[in-house]
């Protein structure tokens, strides 16, 4: 896979083509396979391309002028003329890119005097677009290129950081978290663990919502079941045994800014009709209180289970499931739903692994040592990506098929903790090397295949098998007749938890890094069994 | 009597047809010409910038029925404004005489890309005849 920038030239001459191909090595041009120079020279092609491709370009070159016959052209009601339609056929066919692929960065190919396009000028002016003129040279075109691309990577990443991605779902999601954000109502986010619920809450709803208060989290898969309606009203002195001063709930922290409430689907059926209570009114009771407090209070919910499921099964209130303004529900797709975005994600984690502290004084060490400049960012190479001018972690490309294949059940947060431990594992080599007295010849560093396959197998016990046919052992469990559903439920994940738990004797970690991607939420898997009525030390002591 | 009404009426320019035909000049003439060169780099050989200017030249515009060269495109748009001016461009007075000359200096290159080629003076001439055509253009849109 190359490193490159994609272009997707569509014009109908081959000047372009040819200079591209020629002069410009920097940039991929898209082979579309019409023969001859790589180019598509009309609308409904280009279209019909980009519906079946629509990830596999970074920018597009347009041309405006198409001298084609008519049959080739794509509709334009403003020109009067097929004279008209072929000099301003450009236009049509940016319209239907923008409706298709709204930010997908393209390059005018135009001249001066189409800078005044009569009927379409005003349509032009108003499009986040770069245009290279008919009397621009090689230059020009290459700063058109990086700048249309520098454009869309901050259009990308200029909402706190959000890895948006090239995936048509990802870039609907942002369009309608921009929207959700501005608004009174409350958000719900549904999506497997580690699919960046919480990070979008916070960066892609919180953030633009305009509110001056805090963004605080609660997140309810770490709270006793017993204490979860102090933590999320508050109490007051005495409310409950170890209430030794009031308390005020995460409501009241979050006035005039954000809640963002995880796990929603564990608030005990008890409690969820004072969450709804709280949600229509507006006010807080704190625990044992007698004043009632105003909240102003945008709420986010997330859960990784389908609310609708839980509302059908009896465990959500259907109420509380339609307070919380199921039009606004937004669904998470796992990363193995949207694989054209694994390269463009797996380098970015890559650059930020790379700033985390210890990773950073390792890649500094090893850069000093190839002649990179300290705070270079760390790159990943794919395959034969050509040389890069960082240091980089160079994945074969037998490791990268490996990646791509995987299933990633811990999603986001699993491509950054095996990415994490690829920088670590390679770069402690590196190191040792150096210590060694073995120089390193290049800035590339070869990723063992075998560690990928390693790191990958911790997880490999949760991917569930597309076709179904899964051979791996079971664990047998025991559900009583005629329970209900949400007792069944219980009853089968408290089995599953022993089983696990006997698994990996007794280790949270490990169980927390299987079950949700990371094993630094030992504590959270501690108090999942809480929940479920599992002493963790009564098992150790069984 | 009205003496005028017998008097023989001026031409009847055809505004909106020569600004189609200059559209078109604009297209084939003003950018392919220029194009190829101004795409090459910097530091491009002596070899390349002369492939580039026999494209320009000999090969300007290129469909599924074969190449045409700037001269034989000139001609015809020759032609057709003729028969709008009711003489050939060259003839033709202010603007049409200056793009005119604009484009027999740019075609004049196809005969030197045996020698040495000056690529400033190159990259000027064909560069002349997309500002001439502008020049034309606007001159066409005062008119109106």
């Amino acid at each position: 896979m190359s490193d490159r920038p994609r272009l997707l030239l569509i014009d109908d001459g081959e000047t372009y083509a040819e200079a591209i191909a020629a002069h410009l090595p920097q940039f991929e041009l898209v082979d579309p396979g019409l023969g001859g120079l790589p180019r598509i020279p009309d609308g409904p092609a280009a279209l019909a391309w980009l519906d079946a491709h629509p990830a596999a370009v970074d920018v597009v070159l347009l041309d405006m002028r198409f001298e084609l016959p008519r049959e080739r052209l794509l509709p334009l009601p403003e020109a009067r003329t097929v004279r008209r339609q072929r000099r301003f056929q450009g236009v049509a066919i940016l319209r239907e890119i923008r409706r298709r692929l709204p930010d997908l960065p393209v390059v005018l190919l135009t001249q001066v005097a189409d800078l005044s396009l009569g009927e379409v000028a005003g349509e032009l002016a108003a499009q986040s677009m770069t245009y290279m003129l008919d009397g621009d040279g090689l230059d020009a075109l290459r700063i058109r290129i990086h700048g249309a691309l520098e454009s869309a990577a901050r259009t990308r990443e200029d909402e706190g950081g959000v890895l948006w991605g090239r995936s048509p779902a990802l870039r609907a999601i942002r369009r309608r978290l921009a929207v959700l954000a501005r608004g009174p109502m409350p958000v719900i986010l549904e999506g497997e663990t580690g699919t960046g619920k919480s990070f979008l809450a916070e960066r892609a709803v919180h953030a633009r919502s305009g509110r001056a208060g805090p963004f605080v989290v609660c997140d309810l898969s770490t709270i006793p079941t017993d204490l979860i309606p102090a933590h999320l009203f508050g109490a007051v002195r005495g409310a409950y045994t170890g209430a030794v001063s009031d308390r005020k709930g995460v409501f009241e922290l979050a006035h005039r800014g954000t809640l963002f409430i995880d796990e929603i689907q564990n608030v005990p059926p008890e409690v969820q009709k004072q969450l709804l209570l709280v949600l229509q009114d507006r006010k807080v009771r704190p625990l044992g209180g007698s004043r009632e407090v105003p909240v102003d209070v945008k709420v986010v919910v997330a859960s990784n289970r389908s609310l609708t499921d839980g509302v059908r099964a009896g465990t959500f209130r259907p109420d509380l499931y339609m307070r919380l303004s199921p039009a606004t529900r937004v669904e998470l797709p796992p990363l193995r739903a949207r694989p054209e975005d694994l390269p463009f994600l797996a380098r970015r984690l890559c650059a930020r692994v790379g700033e985390a502290p210890e990773i950073a004084a390792l890649r500094d060490r090893v850069g000093a040592a190839v002649g990179v400049a300290p705070g270079a960012p760390l790159r990943l190479g794919i395959g034969r990506d050509p040389a890069d001018d960082g240091l980089t972690l160079a994945l074969p490309e037998p490791a990268w098929r490996r990646l791509s294949a995987h299933r990633w059940p811990g999603n986001l947060r699993e491509l950054s903790m095996v990415l994490h431990n690829v920088a670590a594992f390679t770069l402690v080599g590196a190191v040792d090397a150096l210590e060694a007295g073995l120089p390193l010849e290049s800035p590339r560093l070869q990723v063992d295949p075998a560690l990928i396959a390693e790191l990958l197998a911790g997880s490999a016990p949760l991917e569930a098998e597309p076709d179904g046919e899964d051979d791996r052992p079971g664990i047998p469990v025991v559900v009583e007749a005629h329970d209900t559903l949400n007792n069944v439920s219980v009853s089968v994940e408290r089995q599953y938890m022993i089983a696990l738990f006997e698994e990996y004797d007794g280790d949270l970690a490990r169980m927390a890094e299987r079950l949700l991607g990371d094993p630094e939420r030992g504590r959270a898997i501690r108090l999942r069994m809480n929940q479920i009525g599992l002493k963790v030390r009564e098992l150790r002591d069984s | 009597m009205d003496f005028g009404r017998h008097l023989p009426h001026p031409p009847v320019v055809d505004a909106e047809s020569l600004r189609e035909i200059l559209d078109d000049v604009q297209h084939d003439l003003g950018k392919h010409l220029l194009l190829p060169v101004r795409l090459l780099p910097a530091d491009a050989d002596a070899d390349a910038l002369r492939r580039a200017a026999a494209t320009a030249l000999l090969r300007t515009r290129r469909g599924p029925g074969g190449a045409v060269s700037a001269a034989a495109l000139w001609a015809g748009f020759a032609d057709e404004l003729a028969g709008l001016l009711g003489r050939a461009p060259a003839d033709a007075g202010p603007p049409w005489d200056g793009l005119a000359a604009a484009v027999d200096r740019a075609l004049a290159w196809a005969a030197r890309l045996d020698g040495p080629l000056d690529r400033a003076a190159l990259i000027a001439d064909l560069a002349a005849v997309g500002e001439a055509t502008r020049a034309a253009s606007a001159a066409l849109e005062g008119d109106r």
